[in-house]
């Protein structure tokens, strides 16, 4: 029982740290039969396999590169667009890719162990996702392995907002399904409809803003509640993906995240703040919360809500949360 | 005889085995058979505690728990003292398991195992890491009773080809 309350405090954090490493090898044993069946399949696959799947993805790349020209166009543009509107500074991201070892045996939980850790640099609340959108945050790490929880994990949470009109949202995982988030307090009346894709919100401070995260599914609004029931698919792949990346934005660790109400107002500012910002904050602490809720509200219009919301506050703050989401 | 026993108690055997239940436990498979994932280290461990009382006691108990718990990434502990619990028990009760008929034992091993899964379950919820509502998570108990009997016979061949003592 004093184990318990050692692994709560997180005294005993070292002894876990060096014991994991000693185990790797066990993951790496348990997984042996999927990798070499997987090997075997490679082996047998036939040269006409080989050669499609390769012209097929020669294909994708070349539609990709496409794409990313465009991109790189759209990025500048962004960038002197937002530094005419003095916004925060714009975070590089780099992503590492990293390869699923396994996954937590127990039911409820989902979590996945990944093949890098401390020695590779992964910290604590780093995001991973996979081709196709956010996966989920390493919660430990070990010198050579991490586990991540996975964003439908009913403990885990992660602050989006619909792509189409920016409306937030935290999206919550679900004790049921591996493949099912559900939104909280969404009001009955905002502007949430079915196929919306809800990207990172950047709020909490701990995951970027900007990544896809899921697809409505379903609303259900039953009169009888005061909240709508929104069901949200993941786009990642969360038990097929076998590559993940790991997202690095900042060189060194987050500090740890501040008080509650000064969160909100980080916004999709991700990591870096203007000075100005951090001594705004706290007095704009109210206002943002007007603004969330005149957005639900009428959110149909986003350029009126954002008038509407931000006027009985100083103006020179109001437009710049809108600007950092769209 | 002297020599043997006090040499080669081939207790790497015993090592080994319980290993190979903690791989077992982590092997990946597919989430709808999850729930009904043995629990291995249990069968093994009861295994060795009723064979040999004198030799695998609740230290090995609570080491082979320790090691599953950084393993499978639970809270810290939480399989070592429900481990040393099943391991206490099977040592109080060794003499009678040993008599009963394979169906008895499997009748023990459903208790014993489905004690332990509702142990990790208050722990779990008492820390917030489980939010389950129901007892599915006993469902794993079932198919430990089921495969006792066959991890009870590989390994006591196991035992006697090696003469583990």
């Amino acid at each position: 029982m004093l184990m318990f309350a050692d692994s709560r405090f997180d005294y005993l954090g070292k002894v876990r740290y060096y014991t994991a490493a000693a185990v790797t090898p066990l993951h790496l044993m348990a997984n042996l039969p999927s990798r070499i069946s997987g090997s075997f399949g490679n082996f047998f696959q036939s040269r006409n396999e080989f050669e499609a799947a390769n012209a097929r993805l020669e294909e994708e790349l070349l539609m990709l590169q496409f794409n990313l020209q465009k991109l790189a166009h759209l990025e500048a543009e962004n960038r002197r667009l937002n530094e005419l509107l003095k916004a925060s500074s714009i975070v590089n991201e780099v992503a590492v890719r990293a390869q699923l070892l396994g996954e937590s045996p127990d039911p409820f939980s989902k979590r996945l162990l990944i093949n890098k850790g401390s020695n590779e640099g992964v910290y604590v609340g780093q995001p991973v996702l996979d081709a196709y959108g956010l996966m989920g945050q390493v919660v430990e790490v070990d010198p050579l392995t991490s586990w991540v929880l996975l964003i439908t994990d009913p403990l885990h949470a992660t602050p989006v907002q619909v792509n189409r009109n920016g409306v937030r949202a935290i999206a919550a995982g679900t004790p049921d399904s591996l493949h099912q988030l559900t939104l909280e307090n969404v009001a009955t009346t905002a502007d949430v409809q079915v196929g919306d894709v809800l990207v990172t919100s950047g709020l909490g401070q701990r995951l970027p803003a900007g990544y896809p995260v899921g697809v409505v599914g379903s609303i259900v609004n039953d009169p009888g509640k005061s909240f709508a029931t929104v069901h949200v698919t993941p786009t990642a792949q969360l038990d097929r993906s076998r590559n993940v990346l790991l997202l690095f934005s900042s060189p060194e660790p987050l500090p740890p995240p501040p008080l509650p109400e000064t969160t909100v107002i980080a916004e999709s500012e991700a990591l870096v703040q203007a000075p100005t910002d951090v001594a705004a904050a706290p007095t704009n602490t109210p206002q943002a919360e007007t603004v969330v809720v005149t957005e639900a509200a009428n959110s149909a219009v986003p350029d009126t809500s954002e008038s509407s919301g931000a006027a009985p506050a100083d103006g020179a703050e109001g437009p710049r949360y809108f600007e950092g989401r769209e | 005889m002297v020599e043997i026993s006090k040499q080669s108690r081939n207790l790497w055997v015993i090592a080994l085995s319980l290993v190979f239940a903690a791989v077992m436990t982590i092997v990946p498979i597919p989430t709808w058979l999850e729930l009904w994932r043995p629990d291995w280290v249990a069968l093994v461990l009861v295994y060795w505690v009723i064979a040999l009382p004198h030799r695998v006691g609740m230290v090995w108990a609570w080491t082979v728990g320790f090691l599953l718990d950084v393993l499978e990434g639970t809270l810290l502990g939480l399989n070592a003292i429900v481990l040393t619990m099943m391991a206490y028990i099977a040592l109080t009760l060794y003499q009678r398991l040993r008599m009963f008929t394979p169906l008895q034992q499997s009748m023990t091993i459903l208790m014993l195992v489905g004690t332990g899964q509702i142990l990790v379950f208050w722990v779990q919820t008492a820390t917030g890491r489980n939010t389950a509502d129901n007892l599915v998570f006993v469902l794993s108990a079932v198919t430990s009773a089921l495969l006792w009997p066959l991890i009870f016979v590989s390994l006591r061949f196991w035992r006697r080809s090696f003469r583990v003592n």
